[in-house]
């Protein structure tokens, strides 16, 4: 029986979930819930055997798995109540959420909330590919558990369209277990993924990359059997005469993600129109008191190490909010200026230092990062795959003048 | 090894509506009932790629409308209305035959209101001729209202902005998933002991004395008679009892597109411009999602081109928006395209009708809507095959009910909680974005569905926003499990469509074996 004593409730077990269900716990509260829907702890790390993972927060490079067990023992060593294979169903604006297991469908009224879902893949239908609606199309990170964590290959001869970082670990993935990956095709003209990936998925590995293409046709009724590429212009749109066919059993898609929030809608808690995730404070606290968001729901992240961060922040303010701590007031708004798609958080207090993190909208050489009139800093390059880190210290804060509302966020090229 | 040939009383070629109402009627009767479908799931054809509403009054109004530019000026409407065509009378009275049925099928259904809108001029006298000839021809068809700006943004508050006028029935539509109608019906058949073989395909028919062979692909079928509901393929099955033909049949197909459920709250119902001819212009809701219709009738040539056409999306998209300006491209979670069959021998209505050379086989070719006249065309077509000499003795223990698999979605808290505590499984949630359950999916295998699709259109798993990105391994596992075959011969629809190609490392030992 699952007493309604609880002071965080975390939904979702992915790294985000984790690190804020320990640090909840750590920071003191005594009555901690982890909420997952798959048989396991760790969301996604179980099937990203890949390494890569935890370069920044443990200095080592380890795999998916290795770094989802340092959190799951830990989680294990805390008391903290685990709850696997249930669903949350439903989440009001007060807090109310229910959850469904083989034991039942049960309400309950947390202190505080965690929303750490993650995200899903964008869809063969949602990029609405044309043709028919035969087998064998895959989104990466589906073609990923199958290969995995299930053991099973979807194909033997494969065109992969969108160079997103699991495409091209799947490139790699699919080329050691003895499948031909024809083409990683993409439409804009360059890698969407991190360049480590470029390099060490598809370079090394020989894999054919056709940029500013894209699939123009799927082959095959029942099963794929082919498909058209075509070059595009820039408006992205395909240029005739240019089509070709790549004879292939399968498609994989990795074309984007999106970040889960059917419960933050449930609950009203407001979404960025670019994340697509709930917009935050520094606290990671969204418009709803005490329902807090960190990692790839919020908006999808490039490392898996931030998302950790996000996470223990989140369940360090849940904890904070849950033991009743008046919140301070977040009287800054920061704005996404020129070439940056969006800035998280959202609000800051902007009475202590805090760390906002940036993606830019173009890959660009030589630019000046501005925060308002606080704080500028030159890189030497930027791309739209790695996402910035930006410390706004107190001296830069004070710089602020009264009465300052707002901060707009930008990166300008130099010169 | 010779096995004992298949024996019936009435063989049904084809599993969509059309053949599972007919395969309902006739399992009332004390007759070997035989239904073979070529693919491996039913309403694989036209019903699952329709539009598929049942309705009646305005909206059939409208399609009859869709004519009156073929009329000599001066001519009255009333022209219009052909009131003895089998495809009107099954029309009316299949909409009163349905109210009953969906209940006793335990099928889910809604009655959405219907809003025909006009904004400029042109649309303004199509409405009017849509208002008149429902006004003239009475009854049903005359229970609508004409309503002004003020109430269609009260009824519909997100239609363009810019509408003067409309047509408004409550009740004239149902919303129904057409696939469920199908199954139910099928599955209500099989309570009653009609026998369904998937994956067979008919490849000859044969005349064997006072019988008929059907020849399949699972071997011969021997039957007194043959009811042709195959469709698109209707015309190669009737070649293949003896040609005669002069059906001429023609295929059509449109793109229909579905909205994410998170955008249910921007329509009440069905939204639609006035009807013209070779297009359909309308939004509705479907279910908890929104549908869109809004194209032309594209000629084809193949009953199976449901080809996707990229421009078609987006061309119905930016009509879509005209007539719910908050649509957005970003809501799309699934597109699809339908083929409607006609025939252009009888153009405006269905044929049923013996093969000229051979009367004991019947040819039902229904043209579109297909759904709505299905239980009248059931009844009328086991009329036929008594008065050719098919021996009718009702059953006394026909069922008529069948109970729907639970939709744990739907439930409340407490039904739920029930079901659980007898099952488990059903407090196991597979698929996430449309809360389906392990119980639901066992459930859906249980009776019959043995591919990843006939799981879908039974229970919904894999339908949402993510398109089983997640729920999809979980499904084609539970299906090896449950029907005891490998993971790599669970298929998605058909024997030739497989999902998953080999084991890991399969490759890498073969290679290593040095076999290519």
């Amino acid at each position: 029986m699952i007493s309604d004593n609880i002071d965080v409730l975390v939904i979702g077990s992915g790294p985000a979930g984790m690190a804020a269900a320990i640090q909840a716990k750590e920071s003191g509260s005594d009555h901690v819930f982890l909420v997952e829907r798959a048989e396991e702890l760790g969301g996604l790390l179980s099937q990203c055997i890949h390494n890569g993972f935890g370069l920044i927060y443990f200095n080592e490079d380890m795999t998916g798995p290795e770094y989802g067990q340092r959190f799951v023992e830990k989680v294990m060593d805390s008391k903290i109540e685990v709850l696997l294979e249930t669903m949350v169903l439903r989440l009001t604006a007060d807090r109310k959420v229910t959850l469904c297991n083989r034991n039942g469908v049960k309400t309950l009224s947390p202190k505080s909330i965690v929303l750490a879902m993650g995200c899903r893949e964008r869809t063969r239908e949602s990029i609405v590919i044309p043709g028919y609606r035969p087998a064998g199309i895959f989104t990466a990170g589906t073609a990923q558990r199958w290969v995995n964590i299930e053991g099973y290959l979807p194909g033997k001869e494969i065109v992969i369209l969108g160079s997103g970082d699991v495409g091209m670990i799947m490139a790699r993935r699919l080329t050691l277990e003895g499948a031909r990956v024809k083409a990683v095709v993409e439409i804009l003209p360059y890698i969407g993924g991190l360049i480590r990936n470029e390099v060490q998925c598809l370079y090394d590995f020989k894999i054919p990359v056709l940029l500013e293409h894209t699939v123009i046709n799927v082959l095959g009724i029942q099963r794929v059997q082919g498909v058209t590429v075509a070059r595009v212009d820039q408006n992205r749109n395909p240029i005739s005469g240019t089509e070709k066919s790549i004879d292939c059993d399968t498609l994989l898609l990795s074309v984007g993600l999106i970040p889960e929030n059917e419960l933050s809608f449930m609950a009203g808690v407001n979404l960025g129109p670019i994340t697509g995730g709930p917009l935050v404070n520094e606290r990671m606290e969204t418009n709803r008191p005490g329902i807090f968001a960190a990692g790839n729901c919020v908006h999808v992240n490039d490392l898996v190490d931030n998302v950790t961060l996000e996470g223990e922040k989140a369940g360090q303010n849940a904890a904070e909010h849950a033991s009743g701590k008046a919140a301070p007031k977040m009287g800054i708004r920061l704005e996404a200026g020129e070439n940056v798609r969006y800035v998280i958080p959202q609000m800051i207090t902007g009475e202590r230092e805090v760390t906002i993190r940036l993606r830019v909208k173009e890959p660009e050489k030589g630019v000046i990062l501005k925060v308002g009139d606080i704080m500028t800093k030159t890189l030497k390059v930027v791309k739209p795959s790695e996402m910035l880190n930006l410390i706004l210290s107190e001296t830069h804060l004070n710089r602020m003048k009264k009465g300052t509302t707002q901060l707009v966020v930008s990166c300008q090229k130099k010169g | 090894m010779k096995q004992p040939i298949l024996e019936a009383d009435v063989v049904i070629i084809g599993g969509g509506v059309t053949g599972a109402a007919i395969a309902r009627e006739l399992s009332r009767y004390q007759l070997g009932t035989v239904l073979v479908e070529k693919r491996g799931e039913l309403c694989a054809g036209q019903t699952k790629g329709s539009l598929g509403n049942i309705y009646t009054g305005l909206n059939l109004v409208g399609s009859m409308i869709l004519k009156s530019v073929l009329l000599p000026p001066g001519t009255p409407l009333t022209e219009l209305y052909h009131p003895h065509t089998l495809h009107t009378k099954w029309c009316e009275e299949g909409f009163r035959e349905w109210e009953p049925v969906l209940n006793e099928l335990d099928i889910k259904h809604r009655y959405v209101p219907l809003t025909i809108i006009a904004k400029d001029e042109d649309q303004i006298k199509n409405l009017e001729k849509i208002r008149d000839l429902g006004r003239q021809l009475g009854g049903m068809y005359a229970d609508f209202e004409q309503i002004d700006r003020e109430e269609i943004f009260a009824r519909e508050p997100n239609v363009n902005p810019e509408v003067v006028t409309a047509l408004y029935a409550s009740r004239h539509v149902i919303d129904i998933f057409p696939p469920e109608v199908a199954i139910a019906l099928a599955e209500n058949a099989v309570q009653n002991g009609c026998k369904i073989l998937l994956n067979t395909e008919v490849i000859g028919i044969l005349q064997n004395g006072h019988h008929q062979i059907v020849q399949t692909v699972k071997g011969p079928i021997k039957t007194n008679f043959i009811v042709n509901a195959a469709c698109g393929w209707g015309d190669k099955v009737c070649d293949m009892a003896g040609g005669g033909r002069d059906w001429g049949l023609q295929y059509r197909k449109t793109v229909m597109i579905i909205l994410d459920t998170r955008c249910k709250g921007l329509v009440n119902g069905m939204v639609r411009w006035p009807n013209v001819p070779g297009r359909l212009d309308l939004v509705q809701r479907r279910e908890d999602n929104i549908l869109i219709e809004c194209g032309t009738y594209d000629p084809t040539d193949r009953p199976d081109d449901t080809y996707t056409i990229r421009e078609d999306v987006i061309k119905s998209m930016a009509v879509a928006k005209t007539l719910i300006p908050r649509i957005s491209e970003k809501d799309i979670i699934n597109t699809f395209t339908g083929v409607r069959v006609f025939n252009t021998r009888d153009v405006e209505d269905h044929i049923v009708e013996f093969h000229p050379s051979n009367k004991k086989f019947l040819n039902v070719m229904i043209r579109l809507p297909g759904i709505i006249g299905a239980l009248p065309m059931a009844g009328h077509v086991v009329g036929m095959l008594q008065n050719a000499g098919c021996k009718l003795v009702k059953k006394d223990d026909f069922h008529s009910y069948r109970k729907t698999i639970p939709r744990f979605r739907d439930l409340s808290d407490e039904v739920r909680n029930r079901l659980i505590r007898n099952d488990p499984r059903y407090g196991h949630v597979v698929c996430r974005c449309e809360t389906v359950t392990e119980g639901q999916i066992i459930e859906a295998i249980k009776r019959g569905a043995s591919t990843e699709e006939g799981v879908r259109m039974r229970t919904r798993a894999g339908m949402g926003r993510c398109k089983g990105g997640f729920c999809g391994p979980r499904v084609v596992k539970i299906l090896a499990r449950e029907l005891k075959i490998p993971v790599t011969e669970v298929k998605k629809r058909s024997l030739d469509s497989p999902l998953l190609l080999c084991r890991s490392k399969e490759l890498l030992l073969r290679n290593e074996k040095g076999i290519a």
